[in-house]
């Protein structure tokens, strides 16, 4: 039987932590070419512009950031991937896997204080996902370490948390944007990525089904 | 600055009313490249040092945070209109809360050199939608006075013709596709005069003729400054106020 044609998708990979999201890219990415044998599938990664990385590298390491700052920082990091990176790829017919996509943003902005509305509008510029995957945080519960270069929101509660990067420990509004995150799952059109589902998850992506809701 | 979080409405409004009074002017310069902007700046500047008022300038793409690396990426034209925008409103945000706010809460006078009135007409000249650009700058800081030094296309190409070729991004190389610098300059000059000019509309320039001599221009100016009135922050700026307040703290006093 000939091999079903590749079909390009937009799949965000949401999480707590930012390794919980690689880790949960992986997986799909795995799971995508094992069962697809045409598939071409690439990660896109937050921070693909290097932006953040280039505010810890000049010396900014201690600096404080306010929530809108910050978002306003990931917004132009994900302009850059898109730009770069997803449209593309998806142009030449390919899936792409973001981690993180808008939803990890929104929810720790909204965590932070901003209103939902602005930051929903912010993200306008970004196509919606075909999509949306929340990986379970692989720590449930465990204390907070904000490195701030294992991902958004570990970054994002170092800058809001002056005196802390890098440190164990939290600030409130670090543990508030934490929890945020934790309800994702059950706020947003996100599914639940799990080991079980994967295999139907890519099903759904082959077959062009992106709107059947019993995973979620 | 502290890092308490005061979060109810009524005490942060009673904070920027309490204050009102100590707090320094903010005041912004606006117009076309060419347009003489930086001089009558510093001629202002000058001229408030020696009236007795603490002075701060802040430049537009100036800030610690982006700067540099606004200036990386424009050099090697890697810079999209949407990240173009966003780092640039990163900018402003950042010198927004960590340099003009604080001067004006210890009651010094700011003069901006460029204002988020820049980004909101180079970005619409460059085919964003509005709409989304006043989101990307809101809560939206309205200075106590904007001074809009208006410059005909032709005019503000011709004075810039005469120093230097404009860079990329000045000449709007990468949305017109031109070649040559100074005709993408000309082409993209009168798209952002076009934006300015309804930027003045709404919100309030003060317009001054910059093809009228410098000193006639300085003379204005004080005019101005002189006959103008503040706004009230409760009124204009209290949620940007209160959201400033709620992420760095109750600010110091003023002197």
């Amino acid at each position: 039987m000939p091999a079903k044609a590749a079909r390009p998708a937009l799949v965000a990979v949401e999480a707590v932590r930012g390794r919980d999201a690689e880790r949960g890219a992986s997986q799909v990415r795995n799971a995508l070419l094992r069962k697809w044998d045409n598939a071409g599938a690439g990660i896109s990664h937050w921070d693909a512009s290097g932006t953040f990385f280039e505010l810890l590298l000049g010396g900014r390491k201690n600096l404080v950031l306010s929530p809108r700052t910050l978002l306003l920082l990931y917004a132009s990091d994900l302009a850059f991937r898109l730009r770069w990176e997803i449209r593309p790829a998806i142009a030449a017919g390919q899936i792409v896997i973001a981690a993180s996509y808008t939803e990890t943003a929104i929810a720790f902005g909204e965590a932070a204080g901003l209103p939902r509305k602005w930051i929903v509008k912010l993200f306008r510029y970004a196509p919606p996902p075909d999509l949306c995957l929340h990986v379970k945080d692989a720590k449930d519960g465990a204390p907070w370490k904000p490195r701030a270069m294992d991902g958004f929101p570990e970054f994002g509660a170092a800058a809001l948390s002056p005196g802390q990067p890098d440190r164990k420990g939290s600030s409130p509004r670090c543990e508030e944007a934490i929890e945020a995150l934790r309800r994702l799952k059950r706020e947003s059109r996100c599914y639940n990525l799990r080991r079980k589902n994967l295999g139907r998850l890519v099903k759904r992506l082959r077959d062009g089904n992106r709107t059947a809701s019993e995973d979620r | 600055m502290r890092a308490s979080r005061v979060r109810d409405s009524s005490s942060l409004r009673a904070i920027v009313r309490a204050r009102e009074r100590s707090r320094g002017l903010l005041i912004a310069f606006e117009g076309a490249d060419g347009a003489g902007k930086t001089t009558q700046r510093k001629l202002f500047k000058t001229w408030l040092k020696g009236e007795g008022h603490e002075v701060v300038t802040s430049k537009w793409s100036s800030s610690r945070l982006v700067g540099p690396l606004i200036k990386a990426r424009k050099k090697v034209h890697a810079l999209g209109p949407e990240e173009f925008c966003l780092l640039h409103a990163v900018d402003f945000r950042h010198r927004l809360h960590t340099e003009i706010l604080p001067a004006l809460w210890q009651g010094k006078t700011v003069l901006a050199d460029r204002f988020m009135f820049t980004g909101l007409a180079r970005d619409a000249a460059r085919g964003l939608d509005f709409d989304w650009l006043l989101n990307v700058y809101s809560p939206l800081f309205w200075p106590d006075m904007v001074l809009y030094f208006a410059v005909s296309p032709d005019v503000s190409a011709k004075r810039i013709a005469a120093n230097r070729q404009p860079k990329y991004y000045e000449a709007g190389q990468d949305v017109t596709g031109a070649e040559d610098a100074l005709a993408s300059y000309r082409q993209f000059i009168g798209r952002i005069s076009k934006e300015y000019d309804a930027l003045a509309l709404i919100f309030e320039f003060l317009t001054i003729d910059a093809e009228q001599p410098m000193y006639e221009q300085h003379r204005r100016i004080r005019e101005a400054f002189a006959s103008g009135r503040r706004r009230p922050w409760a009124k204009w700026n209290i949620e940007a106020l209160t959201e400033w307040i709620d992420a760095f703290g109750e600010p110091s006093h003023a002197g």
